[in-house]
């Protein structure tokens, strides 16, 4: 069993710089609402555990003199479903374009682990159910609440988990015939890829990092009109950027270790370009831990949150295009994209450009109705 | 044979049924659910109806649950079902209609962000705010379907893109616009019956009045989508070419008799709108609404499952079948064989017959056959004989019920034969007639009198001229008769009694008996 398939025999209708660079902007924009969803639900966990009820007060009303954990963790929970919303349908792009691109490759791996992978839709709906119900009915501290908090944290994980699996799975086809002979019936899993752990870890951690940003920048604004609690948001938000990003560094090594030698090198030097995007993405972050740690005593953070948080989407674009160096290397002995056929369809591009644009602008101004509206009693 | 494919226990077309089924009802909801919403709140407002926007504002969080949540994770759900049970089907669509594929998503990211900001401005926009914020929603959640409509519709009749390739021509394809007005009139239908669902909740007494009107509105709302959908789906029908029409005379039962069903049930959806909510909205409530909603589903499902039945055995017409074999590389693919193109065949268990019969089983026929149950192949073979069998899988493209051609070669079938005999139950009851025996050995080609029809072959041959000819029918295309003596003699005398010539109508069965001995 050769067990690697030909791509589609249908051209490509655009050259494929076009769908590298549209896969890599969508799945960018992807990342950034995963990371507050997943690093939402989790962080508001741990902030909801850590709340005790304030005395005397009705948890949550506004104005009251709420537990700044549990105000923090509702800020999120109440934005979650929203988020997940954004995440899936800004994950449904880079799916697509790497369908176009990989599709062979992906399908297959999707295959092996056929019943895991469909779970993702199952998984989808129950949390996604889950999040909704938190969101309009979490307004108590009680158990119930925290559990709920849980399983979306639970479901979420779990989500990213099998993702993982497949992603690293489409990218391994020398792994592919034992486990189709051993498991035909779509029950296999990648966790023995050596990358698969330290990836999937790198991953989590950098949806808390993100988060934590996120809480840092809301934070940091809030201070700066001289709200007291903006700054405790701002530590918060500081120390959920810091810690997990530190960890980062650990989580990345493990992963540059675990690379075949060959991939490895190519962001050692072999490739220029990849080493250069390689070490800004390790650079950034440390210049962002400094500006945010900075910021804490700052009497106006603000400035420095602001140009951290840049730095931080500066570092998530390089590290989208080291993931894709991973791919491309990885793949480099059985497929590349340049053996595509292509013959572009330009008039269908530019109906879809056209109406990117529309949609976008449509979007934005929807949002910002809402967005300046007036809050609902 | 380029992919791998999924070992389920069941056929994988049950898989997609049960997702894509309830999906598509929420999808057409999502569309037409919008414009109910806009169109009522329109009304609502104009006449300052405080109770009938407070039903609205509730309706839009059951719509927003439903489409968001339901709708939203069952359609990511189909992609990655088809992804998975047909992945060559998927890939093509996918790099034939990427760019399309694009748009639509422009559309549902707009349409996403509109159904949240409408669900959540009901109390902080301005009213003409809110209802431009449900307009855009209308409009985008039904341009998604233009888009969508233009591939699914592309699947059965690609027309000239089969020549061309060029996107427009497949997208525009033959029964693109029939197609659109039978699924935007459907959608329309739905966004009334799931209305009956919100106004048939019991309120409180004052708004009583506002609850029977609202019923009775979305009654009207929803008949007149029924009706307008009948008349496109009988447009999309003429559409359709005539020799796949055809289809639904009886060789492929199934189909046939779902095909039969949608005109009927679509009537019964009729029926129970006009006499729930029009004539007595009073009875309507959340058992009935829920009943007439089961109704809607009935008749959209079978007229889904009428279109994909009908496209066998293809996943795009002329184009690739639903084995993921395409119509042009039959021939490249049939001179070396299953085993040495199969990608994930290990030829390594060519020693183990029925090992190796199951996995070239698995790769060319297991995408649509199970083992048992629906689609199963335990229930076709119990009465087969190996030597049958292998017939029967080398002449797949020549038989009744509409099957790829066999890419393999005599040897392969041969192993799929021994393969196939292993599913037999334990014990089989003989066959007791000649019409039974008929059933399994002339029926996968020939009908008694339509299709290839065997009482006109069978004209003026007496059954011990009959036995005699079974054992070699001098064809390539007939394989000699195989099975049992018993049986050979019962199918003798009922070919014999389909030809009135007197000569044979008396022959007894003990003649026919002694001749095949």
């Amino acid at each position: 069993m050769n067990a690697v398939p030909l791509p589609d025999a249908l051209p490509l209708p655009g050259p494929v710089w076009l769908f590298e660079f549209l896969l890599h902007l969508t799945f960018v924009l992807h990342l950034l609402a995963m990371n507050f969803l997943l690093g939402g639900s989790i962080i508001a966990v741990v902030e909801r555990l850590r709340a005790r009820r304030a005395p005397g007060t009705s948890v949550g009303a506004a104005g009251s003199a709420v537990d700044p954990h549990f105000a923090l963790a509702r800020w999120i929970e109440t934005k979650l479903p929203v988020a997940m919303s954004v995440t899936v349908t800004l994950g449904v792009a880079p799916l697509l374009f790497v369908q176009a691109l990989y599709g062979h490759l992906f399908y297959s791996s999707s295959v092996l682990m056929a019943w895991p992978w469909l779970s993702v839709i199952g998984l989808l709906l129950v949390t996604y159910s889950l999040v909704y119900r938190l969101s309009f009915g979490g307004d108590s501290i009680g158990g119930t609440q925290k559990i709920l908090a849980l399983l979306i944290s639970f479901g979420l994980l779990t989500i990213a988990f099998l993702y993982v699996n497949n992603m690293t799975l489409s990218i391994r086809p020398e792994a592919w015939a034992t486990k189709y002979l051993a498991r035909p019936n779509g029950t296999s899993l990648n966790v023995d890829d050596p990358t698969f752990w330290p990836r999937l870890l790198h991953f989590v951690t950098a949806a808390l990092a993100v988060m934590g940003m996120v809480l840092a920048v809301v934070g940091a604004r809030r201070a700066q009109k001289g709200d007291e609690e903006g700054r405790s948001w701002l530590r918060l938000g500081a120390v959920w950027f810091v810690v997990p990003t530190l960890f980062q560094f650990v989580s990345g090594l493990w992963w540059l270790l675990r690379l075949d030698r060959a991939v490895m090198m190519q962001f050692m030097g072999q490739d220029m370009v990849m080493t250069l995007v390689f070490m800004a993405s390790i650079f950034l972050p440390i210049f962002a831990l400094v500006m945010i740690a900075l910021s804490i005593k700052a009497e106006r953070p603000f400035g420095l949150v602001h140009g951290s948080a840049h730095l931080l989407l500066l570092a998530i674009v390089g590290m989208v295009l080291v993931r894709h160096g991973v791919r491309v290397a990885t793949l480099e002995p059985i497929f590349t994209t340049d053996t595509l056929q292509i013959l572009p369809m330009w008039s269908v591009f530019a109906i879809f450009a056209v109406l990117l644009v529309v949609a976008l602008v449509t979007t934005a101004w929807m949002v910002a109705q809402i967005a300046r509206a007036p809050r609902a009693s | 044979m380029n992919y791998p494919v999924w070992d389920l226990p069941f056929a994988h077309g049950l898989l997609i049924a049960i997702i894509a089924t309830l999906h598509v009802y929420v999808a057409h909801f999502a569309v037409g659910g919008g414009l109910y919403l806009v169109v009522v709140e329109h009304l609502a407002r104009k006449r300052n109806d405080e109770a009938l926007l407070g039903i609205l504002q509730r309706h839009s969080r059951f719509f927003l649950l439903l489409t968001l949540v339901f709708g939203a994770m069952t359609g990511v759900g189909i992609w990655f079902t088809i992804g998975l049970i047909n992945p060559a089907g998927t890939s093509a669509l996918i790099r034939a209609f990427v760019w399309g594929w694009a748009i639509e998503w422009t559309f549902f990211v707009t349409e996403i962000a509109a159904a949240m900001v409408y669900y959540y401005g009901w109390k902080r926009l301005s009213p003409g705010k809110h209802l431009a914020v449900g307009w855009i929603y209308f409009i985008m959640a039904w341009l998604s379907m233009v888009v969508i409509n233009g591939i699914i519709s592309f699947q059965l009749t690609p027309g000239a893109w089969l020549e061309t390739r060029n996107f427009w021509d497949g997208f525009f394809n033959p029964t693109y616009w029939s197609s659109l007005f039978a699924r935007t009139f459907y959608a329309i239908a739905l966004g009334g019956l799931f209305a009956l669902w919100t106004a048939s909740r019991s309120g409180g007494r004052d708004d009583r009045t506002e609850r029977l009107q609202l019923v009775r509105f979305s009654g009207a709302w929803a008949l007149i989508g029924v009706v307008l959908t009948a008349v496109g789906t009988w447009w999309w029908w003429n559409d359709v070419p005539a020799d796949i029409r055809a289809l639904t005379q009886g060789d492929l039962p199934i189909t046939s008799a779902v095909t039969q069903w949608t005109p009927l049930l679509t009537g019964l959806l009729a029926l129970l709108v006009i006499a729930g909510p029009l004539a007595l909205p009073r009875l309507v409530n959340r058992p009935v609404a829920f009943v007439i909603l089961l109704a809607g589903l009935a008749a959209m499902g079978s007229a889904e499952w009428a279109r994909e039945g009908i496209r066998k055995p293809w996943v795009i017409y002329e184009y690739i079948y639903s084995n993921g074999v395409l119509a042009t590389e039959v021939d490249a693919l049939r001179e070396a064989g299953i085993v040495a193109n199969g990608v994930w065949i290990e030829p390594a268990l060519a020693d183990d017959r029925i090992a190796h019969g199951k996995q070239i089983f698995r790769a060319a026929c297991q995408n649509c056959h199970a083992e048992t149950g629906y689609n199963g192949m335990q229930s076709r073979v119990q009465h087969w004989d190996e030597a049958f069998a292998a017939s029967m899988v080398a002449l797949l493209e020549h038989t009744r019920r509409r099957m790829p051609p066999w890419v393999g070669t005599e040897d392969e079938a041969a192993a799929v034969a021994a393969y196939l005999m292993t599913l037999k139950p334990a014990t089989i009851a003989p066959l007791s007639s000649g019409e039974a025996v008929f059933e399994v050995r002339c029926s996968p080609c020939h009908s008694v009198d339509a299709f290839r029809p065997i009482n006109a072959l069978v004209e003026g041959l007496s059954a011990e001229e009959l036995l005699e000819y079974m054992g070699d029918m001098g064809s390539d295309y007939m394989p000699a008769f195989t099975g049992t003596d018993e049986e050979a003699a019962l199918l003798a005398t009922y070919l014999d009694s389909l030809d009135d010539a007197p000569a044979t109508a008396a022959t007894p069965t003990s003649t026919a008996e002694e001749g095949a001995r």
